[in-house]
This record gives C-alpha cells, structure tokens and sequence, in this order.
C-alpha cells in the first residue's frame, strides 16, 4: 500500500529504533480507525499515537484541510480571514506517522469489522472512533433549508463559505440597519458562540455601523456565561441587563434610557422563532414579526449524518456511549467522542471533544490489551470575547459519578467582580488558547 | 526594542528545540505506555496522566509549551505545581479561569498532577526562559530592564528598592501578578507589571532566581 510506503519514507520506523517496540500486543498490529478529522478525531490519533507507538492508526476524512469551527465567529467581525482558520494534515501525518484517506465514509459492517468508504474500497479495524461532529437541522426551522442558508440566511456554524457570506452581509448591512441571529435550542455545539459572535457584531458595528442594531432572538431564557457576559454587553454597548439577571452585579452597571445597540430576546418574551420568510428577511416569533437586513441562523443540530446511518444514535438525535471508554452502546467497538456523544454534563465544545479524545485513546488501548479502562478525567474550558479586549470564560473539571459524566462543584464562570486586568488577560488568553488548542489536537 | 537577528536565532534555537523535544515527548510516553498498561487503578482515581491530559489544550500536549502566554507544566517543581494550583483555588492568585479548574481537582489529584509533570523532560532545552513569542526578549534581556532600581543583575544592597538576586522563582512571579492585578500597593511597580505577559515575568523570575544573592556585609 502507497501510505505505507509513505510512513516508512517519512521516518516512522526512525522511532521505532529510538522507542523500544510496543510489547503490548504480539504478532499484528491493531488497527485503530478514526472517521472525522475534526478536533475530537485528531486529537485521538495523536494521543493514541503518544500513548502507544506501536499501533496502526487511520484517519479518514474528506476535506485535506481542517477549518476550525472554534475562533471561526472572528472572520465575521473582520479579526481574522477564512485563510487563518485553516489548519493541515500535515503534522499528524509526519511526526506521528498516522495515516490519512481522504475519502467519505458511508457504513460499515460491525460482524467483520470494516468501514466502507465512497470511492476506496474498504478498510479493516480493531476499533473504530467516530467523530462526524454536527449535522445542522436547517429544515426543522420553518421557512429556512440548507439552500436558504447558503444563498440568503447563512449559518455559518460549521465553517466555510456561509461564513464568508456572513462577513459580506455585514459589511454591505445598511446603516442602521439590524443584524438579527437566531439561538438554537440546546443541545448544540459551542454554548457561549452565539452570544459572542452577538458581541463581536455589536463591536464591528460600533466603528463601522453605529446606529445598527444586533438582535439575538432565544428559545431558551438563559444561556451559558449569562451573567458575565451580559455584563459585558452593558459595559460595551449598553445592553439593559434583565431584573432576574443583576442579582451581584458590580456597581457601575448603568441602566441605560434607551435600549443598547444589542438586545437579547429570551422564549419568555418571545423569542422562540415560529418561522422564516427569506425573499421579506421577515423572522416570525411568539413574541411578533422582525425585519432584519442580516439573518443569521443557528437551527437546531443532532448528532453527524454519519453516526446516524452507522445507527449509532439513540431517540434524542445523539449517540449513547459509555463514559468509561466512549465506546457506544449500540454498537460494540466502535467508539463515538465530541458534539455527536451524549457526554452527559459535558457541553458540546471543541475542548469537551479533545479531553474526551483522550479518554477514548487510553480506554481503546486498554482494550485491545485486554485490560479494563481506567478511572477518567476530562475538563472543559472556554474563552470567550465581549469585546477583543474583553475576555471572559467558561471552565469546569468532570468526574464519573454514579456512572455518570459529572461536573465538580466549583464557580464555572469569570466572577462578576473580575478586575480590568483580569477581563483583558482573558482576551488575551482566548488567543493564546485558539493556538495551544490547536497545538494540542493537531501539532 | 531589540536586536531582531537575536530574535531569529532565538526563534530558530526554540524551534530546533521543539523537534529535539518531540522525541522525548515520544519518548516519555512511551515509556511511560510500553508493556501492559496496568489494570485500572483502584475505582474513583484517575491516573495522574489522565487529569494531567485534560491541561493540555491550554498548557501544551505533556505540558509542553513555547511562544505562549500559558505557561509550560514540564518540569515544574511538585511544590510550585501545588503552590500554585492551591493558590487558584483559594483565589489569593490572579487568574482568569484557574479558579475554577483548580477547584475541580481535590488536593491528592493535584498532588498527583503535580508528581506527574515534575517527571516530564522541562521545555525543550531547559529553556522556560526561551522568548515568550517569536518576537520576545529573553529573560535576561527584559530582567536588565530592571537594574537601573533593583541593580545589576538584580544585586543592590543598602536601598529602598528590593534585591531580586535570588529570589525564589514563584516570589518573584506572585509579586509581579499582584502589583499587576492591583492587589500589592506600588508606586509604578502596577504600570511596569503590566508590560509584561505572565510568561515573560516567568522567564525574568527564572533568570533572578539564578542569579547570586547579595550577601548581608
């Protein structure tokens, strides 16, 4: 096989001589199988990679480069361009000698242990991950499809060009004109973006825009950092914080005379969308009509198209696994991380996915060797901006309780008396994470 | 500011530094992986390894970590990883989200965490001092922006201002955080403490704490 040839040419067996050949498996090596070469699937092959170097490990996907989702808000407020969300292949395939078919995977049959790709053939596995990430319901939403999105509504959620269009949208909006981003339900990937990506428009607008408005239409009434971030909408742009939400807030909240240039609208006053019309740019909630002149919309999402065909998903939409191993409960030594797993308490973010990676590359390589999995440990941690230099956070650290993935006890958000110093130092973190993140999973 | 072919060569050195370093990481690993894995440990303890892996997005894959305003965990003595962490917990540390993370982790975990990187090869080089960011100044060079107060190399004797010769690393940081969170009364220590990323106040702390004390006379 060509890829092998690959391996051997880019230095593999080089480790081989420098690291003592793995003992735990005699005779053939394993081969571990990894679909989706987002944050959760590379993550999993590097770490499998670190923890073992003897085991064979696939990757397959279909894009030759990765655009990362997380950070990927920045292109709309002009911070970064589509180019700096990119990320290659290249490392993972060099200095951890993993191997990659880009290609789609389309099934596989779990008596023989083979997944069958589009257009090569099939490959065999002694565990298959999978990791599709989200498949976004655009159709749930009435008036809205995934055609709407690409040519008129974008989403933009997962990255690419909708992402582009977005921006675009933006920068042609009319003067004073509405930027209006509908919430999605959750579940769903990245719990704080849809507030950021509110904050990062409202700031945009402020130099470029200033009488525009940014309206974030809800059917949920709170929303993860709630208080710290509407804290900083006040700050920043005025925002009027809800009576239920200044509970501890610090004294130099104002309560502004006029409503701020972003607005917040949760399903308690309406804001759960009943319908769209794309040609009016008309959003018809519980509460009554919109017109907006930019309409971003983050629809509901369920597991990947492909963790669903492989009928790795349950009732909810998501795929059950167990939390030792991840390793789902449908489907016998395939194991499912990140946005498509049901994590219990864990969110769907992309730091969720690459401490899950981790516990299913120990978990896999314990089973192989014919041990149990140890104990796990995971954490997430989020940055997230108000403003570029206004940062703030979500952070939690999860154990298994009672079978369960559980949060420990603890502050999860930036307290509401944060310091000047510490509000920047979290801006200046959040870049700081999107580079040691992406490190981390893929370098 | 400073002298740009130095930053190169220092950039090149740094880089040169992480491929040598990979191995060891791989190394390390591997070591550490190679033969049966053990049985789990006894239930409801996760192995130093696996809490340790849940640091790595921000603080670098084995704690490895150049050209960031994160600080690398490779290397780091037991007592300042548990200092530190116990420090965030008890919120008498600036942070931003440490806090919480720290109180996810009861004290035997990080204990673990703590025996757990100490182990680790430190930053490729022994360079925690290596510049910051591409463009950054090393340790010593920012630490001599200091001596027109504090001295020389950090030695002044029969002063106001305070002698940084020798003093221990993580004092010299923890002051440095605290005249930059405002929660130490300075003059303009606050402004100067400002101008610096938390990874730079470590590289200048590491350059003092190296330096020869001044002796009482």
């Amino acid at each position: 096989m060509k890829r092998r040839e690959f391996i051997r040419l880019a230095g593999l067996v080089g480790w081989g001589i420098a690291v003592p050949a793995s003992t735990v498996f005699a005779g053939a090596k394993p081969h571990v199988v990894i679909v989706g070469g987002g944050v959760g699937g590379a993550t999993t092959a590097k770490y499998l990679r670190l923890m073992d170097p003897g085991v064979r490990i696939t990757v397959v996907e279909i894009n030759p480069t990765y655009i990362r989702p997380y950070g990927s808000s920045e292109v709309i407020s002009g911070h970064v361009t589509m180019a700096d969300l990119e990320v290659k292949y290249d490392t993972l395939m060099s200095k951890y000698g993993i191997e990659f078919v880009f290609d789609e995977a389309i099934g596989f049959d779990p008596d023989r242990q083979t997944l069958n790709l589009k257009q090569k053939g099939t490959l065999g596995y002694d565990r298959l991950v999978v990791a599709p990430g989200i498949e976004l319901q655009h159709e749930s939403v009435k008036g809205y499809s995934a055609k709407i999105a690409a040519d008129r509504l974008p989403c933009a959620w997962i990255p690419g060009a909708e992402t582009q269009l977005l921006r675009d949208q933006l920068k042609s909006m009319p003067q004073g004109g509405t930027f209006l981003i509908v919430a999605p339900p959750n579940p769903y990937r990245c719990p704080p973006g849809p507030y950021e990506r509110g904050a990062l428009v409202a700031e945009w607008c402020q130099k470029h825009n200033p009488r525009a408005k940014v309206l974030i239409v809800d059917p949920k009434d709170n929303f993860v950092t709630d208080q710290s971030m509407m804290l900083g909408w006040n700050r920043l742009y005025g925002y009027n914080i809800p009576p239920e939400f200044m509970k501890g807030m610090p004294p130099d909240v104002k309560q502004h005379s006029a409503p701020g240039m972003i607005d917040w609208v949760p399903a308690k006053q309406g804001g759960t969308v009943v319908k769209l019309d794309a040609k009016q740019r008309l959003v018809e909630t519980v509460g009554g009509k919109i017109k907006a002149d930019v309409i971003n919309v983050i629809p509901p999402m369920r597991a990947g198209r492909l963790a669903q065909r492989m009928g790795l998903t349950n009732e909810t939409g998501f795929c059950p696994i167990n939390p030792m191993s991840f390793e789902s409960r449908l489907h016998p030594k395939v194991h499912v991380i990140g946005d498509s797993s049901i994590a219990d308490m864990m969110p769907k973010s992309g730091f969720s996915a690459n401490t899950q990676a981790k516990v299913a590359a120990r978990a896999i390589l314990d089973l192989l060797a014919g041990h149990s999995p140890g104990m796990p440990s995971w954490a997430n941690t989020c940055y997230a901006l108000a403003g570029s230099h206004y940062g703030l956070f979500v952070a939690d650290v999860y154990s298994l309780k009672a079978g369960k993935i559980t949060r420990n006890p603890g502050p999860r958000y930036q307290p509401l008396d944060a310091t000047p110093v510490q509000i920047r130092l979290g801006a200046v973190y959040q870049q700081n994470w999107l580079q040691s993140f992406t490190e981390d999973c893929f370098a | 500011m400073h002298d740009t072919g130095t930053s190169n060569r220092a950039g090149l050195r740094v880089r040169l530094g992480i491929r040598s370093g990979l191995a060891m990481i791989i190394l390390g690993c591997g070591a550490a992986s190679a033969g049966p894995t053990p049985p789990g440990p006894a239930a409801g303890t996760p192995t130093a390894q696996m809490m340790a892996n849940t640091c790595a997005a921000c603080h670098g894959t084995g704690g490895h970590i150049v050209n960031s305003a994160f600080v690398p965990l490779a290397g780091m003595p037991e007592e300042v990883f548990v200092q530190t962490m116990l420090d965030f917990r008890a919120e008498s540390r600036l942070a931003t989200l440490m806090g919480s993370v720290a109180k996810g982790f009861s004290e035997a975990e990080i204990r673990d965490m703590a025996g757990y990187f100490a182990k680790l090869p430190p930053v490729p080089g022994g360079e925690v001092d290596a510049p910051a960011v591409a463009n950054s100044p090393t340790g010593e060079m920012m630490a001599d922006t200091c001596a027109a107060c504090h001295g020389t190399g950090g030695r002044i004797g029969n002063s106001a201002f305070v002698p940084l010769a020798g003093m221990p690393e993580e004092l010299f940081v923890q002051t440095m955080l605290d005249f930059r969170g405002n929660r130490r009364q300075s003059t303009l220590m606050e402004s100067v403490a400002q101008g610096f990323s938390e990874v730079q106040i470590r590289s200048m702390a590491r350059f003092f704490a190296n330096q020869p004390m001044v002796m009482s006379q």
